[in-house]
């Protein structure tokens, strides 16, 4: 096994309980990590007493309220407060829209009168890592500058007995693991209904926002319509279980009662130890022009670098290629084999976590979470 | 003052004090930045959003580096006051030692890269890694390794 990094060294000071079985016993054996780890401690150590300086300050807010009022600064153009996620408002949400923009995926297939008119342009069967910088994607234009996004219906969330009662609500063909790792926590089951969402074209906006937006001709005032899910989701070990992390347990009990306020980068921040995701594979449909007149329409974004030019060229086909995108800076990818299916294992550059996605009957299928490539790779391959 | 307004400012008022002070060593400042970050958000965000909290404690640091990178007048009325008192009040000698350890800091905190400063005023505020990463904008698992970097730095410089 390779030594642990100093990233998750230092993690494992603060969350001790985050340290997956086989490194905390890698660490026991290891003198170089114990070193290493000897050496993180130590300066964790002087950097808290020069941190903590002339000691801590409470302040109280009510003078500092009452400054503020008196003062004349009356903040009162605070807004009445909207509650709708606003989309690309967090910096994590828009290298998000930036994936489905890049791939323009994972949309609907409506259910509606609409359908009849819908030629379906995107059922993916395969899938092909797409990597990218985070400082791209962060800077790619927001979606909201080239049309209007509309939820058609929104997805319903639900827990799970068992397996076979989320069976029976989805209508997904579900696998399970049957080898799984000691020390995962307790499982949790949630469901979501498949949702449906589409996505209007409107050159006139795009001009309007200006930096080089612009929407071509042939797409102005053509639809796309997504379909995603439905969705299982098993979690293991989750943040409820670890009680001092208060925080965390509270945002996801939010995104859990309160699904259309959920803070993605709140809810990415609080995943468990383990996590099995199979979902319906997404499709996009369209009221008109071809997958590949989107593709060319991508390709002509401000911002796009030449590197993630070509990656979205070398796709391939891009109707029935899910494209997943992958986070240089951040993790790295190698294509895989579960159980006959090719797959790609993903894992993060400090060694904290990894995970594999591939694609079976019809169903995107996922395992991540803070365990080695070779623990969650065993995991998915043992999924019957 | 809208009531929405009023309940994010006693809930998180403390909080932002308390990060612009591990940035800025200074309480008085301290509350002046917080007081200007709570004037920026109101202008252009709701309340009720979500990432309120997350984004009052990024622009704590954000506003404490700058703070601390644009002064300059204050370094200058130290180095009277510290002459000054050395020469009139034998036996202050630790307060201005003190007060140097406290320049020292700020000064290695204001050459570290923005978020490695980011991440250690953050989390000595007390901020769990999940908050942090909301902060910053980055994944949980990331909060260790920017951690772990910033504080190798932030030794180094000060050691300077």
């Amino acid at each position: 096994m390779r030594h642990i990094s100093k990233g998750a060294l230092r993690q494992m000071l603060d969350q001790p309980q985050l340290l997956a079985p086989k490194r905390r016993a890698h660490l026991q054996s290891c003198a170089k990590c114990r070193t290493v780890a000897a050496a993180v401690v130590a300066d964790a150590g002087r950097v808290a007493v020069l941190m903590e300086g002339s000691g801590k300050v409470t302040a109280d807010p009510a003078p500092a309220l009452s400054a503020l009022r008196s003062g004349g600064l009356n903040p009162l153009s605070v807004s009445s407060g909207s509650r709708s996620w606003r989309f690309g408002s967090r910096p994590m949400l828009r290298p998000v829209l930036g994936v489905a923009l890049v791939g323009l995926m994972g949309t609907l297939l409506v259910g509606t009168g609409v359908a009849g008119n819908l030629i379906k342009i995107f059922e993916p069967d395969k899938l092909v890592a797409v990597p990218v910088d985070i400082q791209t994607l962060s800077s790619l234009p927001d979606l909201r500058n080239y049309g209007e996004i509309t939820m058609v219906s929104e997805p319903t969330f639900s827990a799970a007995a068992n397996m076979a009662d989320a069976a029976r609500l989805t209508g997904l063909t579900l696998l399970e693991p049957v080898k799984m790792p000691s020390g995962v926590g307790v499982e949790r089951i949630q469901v979501a209904s498949a949702g449906t969402a589409s996505f209007t074209f409107d050159a006139a906006r795009a001009r309007a926002a200006g930096d080089g937006n612009a929407v071509p001709d042939k797409l102005d005032g053509s639809s796309l319509f997504l379909q995603a899910g439905p969705l299982v989701v098993q979690t293991f070990g989750g943040p409820a279980d670890r009680v001092e992390d208060l925080a965390v347990a509270e945002q996801a009990a939010r995104a859990a009662s309160a699904p259309e306020q959920v803070d993605l980068a709140g809810l990415l921040s609080s995943l468990p130890d383990l996590m099995i995701v199979q979902m319906k594979s997404p499709v996009v449909s369209s009221n008109g022009p071809t997958v590949a007149e989107y593709r060319d329409a991508l390709l002509t974004l401000p911002n796009l670098s030449p590197a993630l030019k070509a990656q979205i060229e070398a796709v391939g086909d891009p109707s029935t290629t899910l494209p997943l995108p992958i986070p240089i800076d951040l993790a790295s990818s190698r294509r895989v084999d579960i159980n006959g299916a090719a797959g790609l294992a993903v894992g993060d550059n400090t060694g904290v976590g990894s995970g594999v996605v591939w694609q079976s009957g019809g169903v995107v299928r996922a395992v991540a979470g803070t365990l080695a490539e070779d623990e969650v790779l065993a995991i998915a391959r043992s999924m019957r | 003052m809208s009531d929405g307004f009023e309940r994010l400012f006693n809930a998180e008022y403390p909080r932002v004090v308390s990060i612009a002070n591990r940035v800025v060593r200074d309480r008085a400042e301290a509350e002046d930045v917080a007081q200007e970050v709570f004037l920026a958000f109101s202008r252009k965000h709701s309340p009720f959003a979500d990432y309120a909290p997350a984004w009052l404690h990024r622009a704590a640091t954000n506003a404490a580096l700058n703070q601390v990178r644009g002064r300059r007048r204050r370094e200058q009325r130290e180095s009277f006051s510290q002459a000054g008192a050395a020469s009139a009040e034998p036996g202050v000698d630790e307060l201005i030692v003190q007060r140097e350890e406290q320049r020292a800091v700020r000064e290695a905190l204001a050459r570290l890269p923005k978020r490695s400063a980011a991440v250690l005023a953050l989390r000595s505020s007390g901020l769990t890694y999940a908050e942090t990463a909301a902060a910053l904008g980055v994944g949980v698992g990331q909060v260790g390794t920017m951690l772990r970097r910033a504080e190798a730095r932030l030794l180094k410089e000060v050691r300077k």
